[in-house]
């Protein structure tokens, strides 16, 4: 729990796209304010998918202390309040990608998918400038809906 | 700069040879000039006399798209008394750096049948050395020389309107460009500018020649940089071509309405419709800033969703400091010592007293080491904090999000009024000016094409200089790994990091006086606000996009709510700063031209300027007319001590006007309270 600044933090491949659109439309200000929306999307799903290709998206010196105690916070109560769980950073936040990697899966069927091309053959997916005017406040306010579902945990 | 006098002749309103004097050598601190004027009487005409004698301008940027024959600066009543020529004329005697100066222009205007010729005469410039000695400045260089001292390209954020510049803090792409371009040119960063593309164009033509010769992946890495950049080349180009189309769009509009006006019958229409229009305008700016300023809720709204986590790990964490595990009253390494050596402190051995031994096995397990309990309870402080703010972040989430809906509501009802107002101009008897209205429409459905384009392109711009940045990180990592150490290959990575040498210089340049601006202007806006804006405003922050930001209390943004008095307070402390950091920190040597200075002012805000801008500007020029200037701020302003010289412009017979000099104190007498209006 040193919440160390130098660890690379990765995303899937797949997504690399997708971030980048999410930073440059201003819908995010930065790579790891998506991130910690989908890790805390997936985490409440209960859902994690492991990273299949790794792609480092950011260093962890840009996660903030309420992001790191919002990561802590998820790692304890799913070990049951063990805190071995949370003594090495590194650890804990390759853990926290898995979440986030399910995370941006709930968040493109949940919402994105209205914003982006059409994906076809498993290509990436991309965010259609066309229409992403409003994105920025759509986003904001799926988040907070998200908030306030009670539907969690199935 | 300091102004000292200026004597027009002919020009506009102003027949014959008439002189103003802006400072007396008699009264050298006494640096601010009222020029008092009803509406018409040539307030802007003196203006228009300051721009066509250091720029040679004749349009302003007030003026739109008025037609050029409406803006002749010849005197129309000398013009009919004359059967020739007749000349026009301004003279300026300033000073600059402890040099006097007398610049002098002048066109010949004529009368052909209707129309009014005027074509240009005369252009001098005097210097008149420390002793006393004349100096003629060869016609060519005369422009060089004003520019020296005045930049045309920053004239604006000196010479002003008063109503009109609050639009410094409305951040559409022109007016960023306006910043930036202020900004780059006050702090003469043109030449390292040049230097930069300089280093650019050899590191390309580095490149080009190393991909022809080089190892296939190194090839293909460069090629696609080059392509990259090439793209971007042709982005920029397209958002400047896009951004000349709106204006242009804009002007056509202008045009149209004017022609519109001639028909009498829906003059009153037009005047509602252009009334709406700018409002929509106004709510479509807020609705945009209100939009960029979204993303930081994006992280407050997230932490809500795990709230439920949050709180249950506070609690288990609370629960434990309560029972004195965290921070654990038994030190581990003491139990643990005594685990070892069966032996309590006491020296008893807890292995033949197995009940203790228990006991010392139970508090093993509730103790931790010192480093989780030092992190537990830091992670309690995090997490008190987040659940602290629970409430309010969901509050403040919910709030911009009803004011988002609320100006996006306000923006549908604008744009039923306009559709109503449209069709009735539309559905005019007059062929004609329904046809003209169909042409308005289409431009304005072109404008908001346009301006969608824009922002497609300025996103995709953003997206390759990302990709951009990745690639020369692979190109580099590329070099290592094939270990090229060839002369060309030097001379390109060398070229290269020159390049990125001078861009940092310039980011770090840049960055360092948009913060020393931010923080100036701060200062100014402190000085100058009302005390209800000092209760809620804190700081004007220049962004990356040299757009500006105002902060309230609470650190969050919130030009989105400040009034237009508000934001013409806050223009005017932009200008400030930037003179100061200019004049590298000391007082500003630029004089301050106002028109219309307080029309939109709280009489708070009046009073602050007063007091303040004489202070750091070293000459304040106010072009006031009746409404703004009255008794209570010319008390003010006498009781400043700076006050030295006062006109008014009075009507004559002949519609001209006459410039006349008063003494400070008959001014009081002349002019009205606020309870005479």
């Amino acid at each position: 729990m040193k919440m160390d600044g130098k660890i690379r933090v990765a995303t899937d491949a797949h997504y690399k796209e997708l971030y980048n659109n999410m930073k440059s439309s201003g819908t995010v200000g930065d790579f790891h304010e998506l991130f910690f929306v989908c890790a805390c999307l997936g985490y409440r799903k209960k859902k994690s998918i492991q990273v299949k290709k790794r792609d480092d998206r950011f260093w962890s010196s840009t996660i903030t202390p309420p992001e790191w105690a919002c990561y802590y916070a998820m790692i304890l109560e799913q070990n049951e309040f063990d805190y071995a769980k949370v003594s090495e950073d590194k650890d804990m936040l390759a853990v926290i990608e898995g979440y986030a990697n399910a995370g941006i899966d709930i968040l493109i069927e949940g919402f994105l998918n209205d914003y982006l091309l059409p994906i076809s053959n498993g290509s990436d997916p991309q965010l259609d400038p066309t229409c992403c005017k409003e994105l920025p406040k759509q986003f904001v306010h799926f988040i907070f809906e998200q908030s306030e579902s009670e539907t969690w945990d199935n | 700069m300091i102004l000292h006098k200026m004597i027009v002749e002919n020009f506009r309103q102003f027949r014959g040879r008439q002189e103003i004097e802006f400072w007396a050598p008699s009264l050298p601190h006494h640096n601010v000039t009222v020029v008092f004027g009803e509406n018409g009487r040539g307030k802007t005409g003196l203006f228009r006399a300051i721009m066509f004698c250091l720029f040679g301008e004749r349009r302003l940027s007030q003026d739109g798209d008025v037609p050029r024959e409406e803006l002749q600066l010849v005197n129309v009543s000398a013009l009919e008394a004359n059967t020739g020529p007749v000349r026009t004329s301004v003279e300026l005697e300033f000073t600059h750096m402890g040099r006097s100066y007398r610049l002098r222009r002048a066109i010949l205007g004529m009368q052909d049948g209707k129309r009014i010729i005027e074509e240009d005469d005369e252009k001098r410039l005097f210097v008149i050395t420390s002793d006393g000695n004349t100096l003629t400045v060869p016609t060519i260089e005369i422009d060089v020389v004003i520019d020296s001292i005045l930049d045309r390209r920053v004239k604006d954020y000196f010479l002003f309107d008063g109503e009109k510049i609050e639009r410094l803090t409305r951040a559409s792409i022109e007016q960023r460009r306006e910043i930036s371009a202020g900004i780059r040119n006050l702090l003469n960063v043109d030449a390292l500018e040049t230097a930069i593309r300089a280093v650019g164009r050899v590191s390309k033509a580095l490149e080009r020649e190393l991909s022809n010769s080089s190892h296939e992946e190194l090839s293909r890495l460069l090629k696609r940089i080059s392509d990259n950049e090439e793209e971007q080349n042709q982005l920029r180009k397209r958002l400047d071509g896009l951004a000349d189309e709106i204006r242009l769009a804009r002007q056509e509009i202008d045009k149209t309405d004017n022609e519109l006006k001639k028909f009498n019958e829906i003059r009153h229409l037009l005047d509602k419709r252009k009334l709406l229009e700018q409002e929509l305008k106004d709510q479509e700016q807020q609705a945009d800033e209100a939009l960029k300023e979204m993303h930081n809720l994006v992280c407050k709204a997230s932490a809500l969703i795990v709230s439920p986590t949050v709180i249950t790990v506070f609690e288990h964490i609370e629960r434990q400091k309560q029972k004195g595990e965290i921070p654990s009253e038994i030190r581990r390494d003491l139990i643990e010592r005594i685990l070892t050596d069966d032996k309590c402190i006491c020296g008893r051995d807890v292995l033949k007293d197995p009940a203790a031994h228990s006991h010392i096995l139970d508090w093993q397990k509730r103790t931790s080491d010192v480093t989780t309990q030092d992190a537990a309870l830091n992670l309690w402080r995090y997490l008190s904090e987040v659940r602290n703010h629970f409430g309010d972040d969901a509050d403040l989430v919910e709030k911009r999000l009803q004011q988002y809906g609320n100006i996006r509501s306000t923006i549908a009802n604008i744009n039923r009024s306009l559709e109503n107002v449209s069709n009735q101009i539309g559905t005019s008897e007059r062929q004609d000016a329904t046809k003209l209205d169909e042409h308005r429409k289409k431009l304005q459905d072109g404008i908001i094409t346009l301006e969608a384009n824009a922002r497609n392109a300025q996103t995709l711009l953003e997206q390759l200089k990302q990709e951009e940045e990745r690639l020369r990180a692979l190109l580099k990592e590329e070099r290592l790994k094939v270990g090229r150490n060839d002369e060309l290959s030097r001379r390109s990575i060398l070229a290269r990091d020159t390049q990125d040498a001078l861009n940092d210089v310039h980011d770090q340049f840049t960055r360092e006086i948009k913060q020393l601006i931010g923080q100036s202007a701060t200062q100014f806006f402190r000085e100058l606000l009302d005390k209800e804006g000092r209760g809620n405003l804190r700081t004007i922050v220049v962004n990356d996009d040299y757009s500006l930001q105002v902060l309230d209390r609470y650190k969050k943004p919130f030009l989105a709510n400040i009034s237009a008095g508000q934001r013409q307070i806050m223009s005017i402390s932009f200008i400030a700063a930037l003179a100061r950091a200019a004049s590298r920190g000391g007082q500003i040597e630029i004089p301050l031209f106002m028109d219309t200075p307080f029309g939109r002012l709280s009489f708070e805000h009046r009073q602050n300027l007063i007091n303040h801008i004489p202070t750091f500007a070293s000459q304040w020029i106010l072009l006031a007319t009746d409404t703004e200037f009255r008794r209570q701020e010319a008390n003010l302003l006498k009781t400043s001590g700076k006050w030295g010289k006062f006109f008014i412009l009075r009507p004559t017979h002949d519609g001209n006007t006459t410039i006349e000099e008063q003494d400070i104190n008959s001014a009081l007498a002349i002019l009205r309270d606020e309870e005479d209006y």
